[in-house]
């Protein structure tokens, strides 16, 4: 499935760290074809670019209350099934299996990393930029966990919020 | 063990026969800037416990946040079985299992922890363990 698109070039945005109250806010819904949102997803997108290691960004975490998100998982090794840089609006979650332990980590929360148990199998819909029609995205292993990261920005949640006991939090170690 | 704003903190339960002799071979401690308490812990009741539930809690940090989280937990009979916290820049996070009676309402319970994480405006979450049986 052919998910690319084309977009404004985009601005590049602070991305906001924890404990920003805005992070634990739901975020609403809004209209794919808004060209505000058009606008929005091109700074996502723009701003993942400019972000090292960074594979998705939701809109919350640059400082905007609305139910989009970016992704690209293509570069990372544990990546199986992949959909290349896309933009999902309004995304839901139809049916997340098989759930496996891993350790994430998240630019809004730069100082720690956690384990959190994620379906590996994933099926997720919504609505590309511009798109009157909604999709379904069927994936699994690192972009099946990477999605539901965002989706969980999306609903006010953080890793953090996630993680699988008392020891499932780790500092995060920077290497200069 | 943990570091609590630079203080290093521990707390061991033990079995000890004679505590005055432990406390007198601990006064010497009296002179370092370091303070050593020693009681009794009251005999456990046995109750069945329900299944582990893993409470989260993260945001500014505040003083009071452990002492109000865990009386709220407390108040419920529940038993933090383990505990960590972290602290970097303003972001304060603590993470814990705890084990509540087996008759207890864990929806309600988490339901308080909902209201105090709104009164205490940080984002806290008790939910249960997930476990792999095998
Ligand atoms: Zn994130």
């Amino acid at each position: 499935m052919d998910l690319s698109f084309e977009l404004p070039q985009g601005r590049v945005r602070p991305v906001l760290t924890a404990p920003a109250k805005l992070l634990s806010e739901p975020c609403p819904e809004v209209s794919p074809t808004d060209p505000a949102t058009i606008g929005l997803a091109a700074d996502l997108v723009a701003t993942m670019l400019v972000s090292p290691g960074c594979v998705g960004l939701a809109a919350n975490q640059i400082g905007e209350r609305a139910r989009v998100f970016c992704l690209d998982v293509t570069e990372h090794p544990k990546t199986k099934t992949q959909h290349g840089r896309f933009v999902l609006i309004n995304p839901s979650i139809v049916t997340a299996t098989r759930k496996t332990q891993s350790r994430e980590g998240c630019m809004s929360v730069p100082d720690f990393t956690g384990d959190v148990r994620r379906a590996s199998r994933l099926v997720v819909t919504g609505y590309l930029p511009g798109e009157h029609e909604p999709i379904t995205i069927t994936t699994d292993a690192f972009e099946a966990r990477a999605i539901q990261h965002e989706v969980d920005h999306l609903d006010g949640l953080l890793f953090l919020d996630r993680t699988s006991g008392a020891h499932a939090l780790h500092p995060r170690k920077t290497y200069l | 063990m943990t570091l609590l704003r630079g203080h290093f903190a521990m707390t061991l339960i033990a079995d000890i026969a004679n505590i005055a002799a432990l406390k007198s071979r601990l006064s010497h401690l009296d002179d370092e800037p370091l303070s050593v308490l020693v009681v009794p812990v009251p005999e456990a009741e046995r109750t069945a416990l329900g299944p582990p539930q893993i409470f989260t809690l993260h945001g500014s940090d505040r003083p009071g946040i452990v002492q109000q989280a865990t009386a709220l937990l407390a108040e419920f009979g529940g038993n933090i079985t383990d505990i960590s916290t972290r602290l970097r820049g303003s972001l304060y996070v603590l993470g814990a299992e705890v084990e509540f009676p087996a008759d207890t309402d864990t929806s309600l319970v988490a339901q308080r922890v909902d209201q105090l994480a709104d009164e205490l405006d940080v984002v806290a979450s008790l939910r249960p363990a997930e476990e792999d049986v095998l």
